[in-house]
């Protein structure tokens, strides 16, 4: 943790950063086989079950799925930080310096997790945007989040970097850094969480949602911005949505979640290609597009999984349109169905030839 | 569905609101609806469609009756509906809102039969107790609640938001409406549910002759319930563009709709356009205070001459659709 630190003072800041965006399509992250529990009183739910990813530099991969299907929960478990009665039950999260040496993130202690948090994975959370205090300015917000990560900071040392972050964010930064929350359009705020998350040069940026309440013109623009900075610094994403069409526009891999399960993982091209698993196949036939068929589209049957009363073997049984009485004996494990490509299905026929 | 015989009128709609914003506030007054005119046919599908905070809930109201615009006149079959709303004309129960938050719209303490029952009571009174809560059971089985008797004592939070969304339309089918205008009914419920509460609605549109409004701020949407209907897409309080569908998914014409839909992104990785930027001069609104009667538009269109700023925009008609833009040349889409 001490080296990790000393180097980060030395760390070039994002302009310079530009031409070394680290080798592409490396592991960031790992995570392998995590299961997350809340606990309660009289029972506890799973929200993730046996979860296993891989997030990579320079990449954006978005994990899908709809409300309560399980994103929150992995993403908070990345940074230890699920909230209570949450715990990590079993399973590894393994952060993957730029030199090849490895963070067990479950393995820090809490001070090696505070200085880890944002300056090695930082994370824009879901409804970040009112978080702001009313208050202060921005600058302010800026320079308190760096003071508790290096206190001897000064206030025109975080104004420099603030500068930085906001411009890359296309913010007219010495304007935006006098302003208070409430003088910004919900779109600027929005970009200012992102340039928050840039502060401390993470490897890993983290976007619950990021645009689920704007509208689709800034929602476009940010996410340009956004594949700008993780194409030309190397920084890896992971986008948290439960919005297949950005899925498809803007991510290179794709893991779509059900019921706290990956059901399938893949390149975004290769996925909406093959669509290997039953759910994959449901979710894009139910949405909506401008183009295209609209015969073809339907709904998912059935009602979405109750995680306290999940049936017997394949989470998807109940609606799935393929199912058989071979599907009830035993839960599909996440099996490799393509190259770079899992699905948690058992059939054999939608497995990439 | 629709025969093109007007329902509802709309003529020069005007809304303003009165800035509750306190010390931060910089314009006290400020304009939600401008010149809004718009005529809504029997049994049509009209999706509104337009970002956040541009008008749409605040027109569904003024349609229903629920706010009364500062200027401009509305009729229902031809009368004024503000002389309507005091007799017993039937118009208050013909058109009818749906809002977004189902859970906010059901009294969470009542049961659904309590919910159901209200309206039948009032407005069924030649039925008995138990006619009623027939008729609440065919209507609930009507939109896919069924069988009904599973629902009827249910309470509003043990039910899933497609659930409660379809409780909405039951309820709303008690009044026997000609006109539902639906805020956003699939906003707030699961991905996979959506298209089932969109069916439903086309379903009742194609099988009871009842026309909609479907407000939405999800053009993909809007295309799937109104493919054969109209879409008027708004922006700041004013109609940019009415037309067909069709011929807006073909050819949007407004400088707006078009970087509308370069913006919208579809569910095929091969579409993915992430290089070009949109067509649009800047990211910044429109100061509203100088915008002098002109074009909403102006601060973001790449087609912007100084004209737009001063002149009163007038709508054109081009290929059959309404466009609010003074500019005529503004190019032809191409995908
Ligand atoms: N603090 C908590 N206590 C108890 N259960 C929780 C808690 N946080 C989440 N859950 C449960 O865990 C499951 C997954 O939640 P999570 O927030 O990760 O889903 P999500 O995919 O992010 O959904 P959304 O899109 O609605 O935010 C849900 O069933 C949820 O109710
Ligand atoms: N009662 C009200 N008082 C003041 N402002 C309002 C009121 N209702 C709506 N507004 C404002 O009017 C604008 C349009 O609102 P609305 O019609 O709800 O938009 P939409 O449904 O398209 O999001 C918004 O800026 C909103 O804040
Ligand atoms: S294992 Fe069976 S039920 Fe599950 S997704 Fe595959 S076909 Fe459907
Ligand atoms: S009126 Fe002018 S500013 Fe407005 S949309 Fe047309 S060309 Fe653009
Ligand atoms: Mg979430
Ligand atoms: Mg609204």
């Amino acid at each position: 943790m001490d080296r990790r630190k000393s180097e980060k003072r030395e760390k070039p800041d994002m302009a310079e950063r530009k031409p070394n965006p680290g080798p592409p399509g490396e592991n960031t992250v790992t995570i392998k086989d995590l299961t997350v529990e809340y606990k309660m009183k009289k029972y506890s739910i799973r929200a993730a079950s046996r979860v296993s990813l891989d997030i990579r530099r320079g990449r954006m991969t978005a994990l899908v799925g709809e409300s309560g299907s399980g994103k929150t929960t992995v993403a908070s478990a990345l940074l230890n930080c699920i909230s209570t009665p949450g715990e990590i039950v079993s399973g590894d999260i393994i952060f993957h310096e730029k030199d090849g040496s490895v963070v067990e993130v479950g393995k820090l202690n809490e001070k090696q997790l505070n200085a880890f948090r944002w300056s090695r994975i930082s994370m824009v959370f879901q409804g970040a945007q009112s978080s702001l205090n009313p208050v202060m300015t921005i600058l302010d917000h800026f320079y308190e989040t760096m003071k508790v990560h290096e206190p001897k900071t000064t206030k025109s040392d975080a104004a420099d970097r603030t500068r930085r972050v906001l411009s890359v964010v296309n913010l007219n930064a010495d304007r935006i850094m006098k302003m208070y929350p409430h003088e910004l359009s919900g779109g600027m705020k929005q970009r200012v969480m992102i340039a928050m998350s840039l502060l401390l040069d993470p490897e890993l940026i983290i976007l619950d949602e990021p645009t689920t309440a704007l509208d689709v013109i800034t929602q476009d623009y940010i996410f340009k911005i956004l594949k700008k900075i993780n194409k030309e610094t190397g920084i890896a994403m992971l986008l948290l949505t439960h919005d297949i069409s950005i899925v498809a526009k803007f991510t290179d891999y794709m893991a779509v979640m059900y019921a706290g399960r990956v059901v399938e993982y893949g390149r975004t091209a290769d996925v909406f290609r093959h669509k290997a698993h039953p759910y994959t196949r449901g979710l894009i036939m139910a949405t909506p597009s401008l183009y295209g068929d609209l015969e073809s589209m339907k709904p998912i049957g059935g009602a979405p999984p109750d995680l306290m009363e999940l049936p017997e073997g394949c989470v998807f049984r109940p609606r799935c349109p393929y199912a058989d009485e071979t599907c009830g004996r035993e839960e599909p494990i996440l099996r490799t169905v393509g190259e770079n490509h899992l699905s948690r299905c058992q059939k054999e026929v939608f497995h990439v030839k | 569905m629709s025969n093109n015989e007007v329902l509802m009128q709309l003529k020069n709609i005007h809304m303003v609101f009165e800035k509750g914003g306190g010390i931060f506030s910089r314009e006290r007054y400020f304009h939600v609806l401008k010149d809004i005119n718009l005529d809504i046919y029997k049994g049509e599908i009209l999706a509104i469609v337009g970002e956040s905070g541009c008008g749409k809930t605040t027109l569904g109201k003024i349609i229903t009756g629920l706010l009364k615009p500062g200027k401009g006149e509305i009729t229902y079959q031809g009368q004024n509906i503000y002389r309507l709303m005091g007799m017993d004309s039937g118009y208050k129960k013909a058109v009818q809102f749906i809002q977004q938050d189902s859970y906010a719209a059901l009294n969470p303490v009542k049961t659904i039969r309590d919910s159901m029952m209200a309206p039948i009571r009032v407005h069924h009174k030649e039925l008995s107790y138990a006619q009623g809560e027939k008729l609440a059971g065919e209507l609930l089985e009507r939109v896919g609640l069924a069988p009904a008797e599973q629902f009827l004592s249910k309470f509003p939070h043990q039910m899933s938001g497609g659930q409660r969304q379809r409780v909405l339309m039951a309820r709303a089918l008690t009044m026997d409406p000609r006109l539902i205008v639906a805020d956003e009914p699939v906003s707030m419920i699961d991905v996979s549910m959506r298209l089932a509460i969109l069916n439903l609605m086309s379903e009742l549109n194609r099988e009871m002759g009842i026309a909609f409004v479907y407000i939405t701020h999800d053009l993909s949407t809007a295309r799937y319930i109104a493919n054969s209907g109209r879409i008027c897409v708004m922006y700041m309080g004013e109609i940019m563009e009415l037309s067909s569908m069709d011929e807006l998914i073909r050819s949007p014409k407004h400088p707006y709709s078009q970087a509308l839909f370069k913006a919208v992104p579809v569910p095929d990785p091969d579409c993915a356009d992430i290089d070009t930027p949109l067509p649009l001069k800047s990211m910044e609104l429109m100061d509203l205070e100088k915008r002098n009667g002109g074009c909403p538009f102006y601060s973001r269109c790449i087609y912007g001459k100084e004209k737009c700023l001063c002149e009163p925009v007038e709508y054109r008609q081009v290929d059959g659709a309404y466009v609010k833009c003074v500019y005529e040349g503004v190019p032809k889409w191409e995908m």
